[in-house]
């Protein structure tokens, strides 16, 4: 039993899964990942089946793709929203207001019908020559 | 008079004393037996027992053990018969 040994867990409600020691033991204990939890593991719980290349340490990714399984993958957790202090309105003070400024109105513009009259004489004088 | 279906066995009688202080005979359904491991045939501890209405309202981690051939093997025939998978596999 060293770092890198293929072991199925035969205890537990992990029992029947497959992992890789990937810590040295330690008082009868290893550290295991893959299919399982990765947690501490008495060797007593673990039946070897083989070994691998993986390294001291090694992720979940790296484990999984080391014993050909789908990597396990958690949800993002959902922050709820932070509560933000609304700030106060602020004081009114003594000091008296300025008058606001009156903005001067924008001139009339040209009444528009007067232009349209003019065309309508001059469609008429046109059509006029065409009839006679 | 009793009626007829409580004179059997089928029903499992039980003394029970009324709010009035009467001591009286009850009947119920019995409830199933225990359930053994299929290899070793000792009793399985930790899985319910009961009617199958009782049973319905329990959840699943209520009912057996959370682990592979839980209500059906007991943990040594368990795990006797994953270190043979294990190393057939290998």
């Amino acid at each position: 039993m060293k770092i890198g040994t293929i072991c199925m867990k035969i205890a537990g409600r992990d029992a029947g899964k497959q992992c890789i020691i990937i810590e040295e033991p330690k008082d009868g204990k290893v550290l295991i990942e893959g299919a399982v939890r990765r947690r501490f593991c008495n060797l007593k719980h673990l039946e070897p089946m083989g070994s691998s290349k993986v390294k001291k340490g090694a992720t979940h990714a790296a484990v999984m793709k080391e014993l050909g399984l789908p990597e396990r993958k958690s949800k993002p957790r959902k922050t709820a929203a932070r509560p933000r202090k609304v700030r106060k309105a602020k004081v009114k003070t003594d000091v008296p207001k300025e008058s606001p400024k009156k903005t001067p109105k924008p001139a009339e513009k040209e009444e528009k019908p007067a232009k349209k009259v003019e065309a309508k004489e001059e469609k008429q004088v046109k059509k006029a020559p065409k009839k006679d | 008079m009793v009626s007829g279906r409580f004179k059997s066995r089928t029903y499992a009688r039980k003394r029970k004393v009324t709010p009035g202080g009467k001591n009286v005979l009850r009947h119920s359904l019995r409830k199933p037996k225990k359930i053994r491991c299929q290899v070793t045939g000792e009793v399985l501890p930790g899985v319910a027992r009961g009617r199958p209405a009782q049973l319905k309202k329990m959840t699943k981690s209520q009912k057996v053990p959370s682990r592979p051939f839980a209500g059906v093997l007991s943990s040594k025939a368990m795990r006797a018969e994953l270190i043979k998978r294990a190393r057939t596999q290998s």
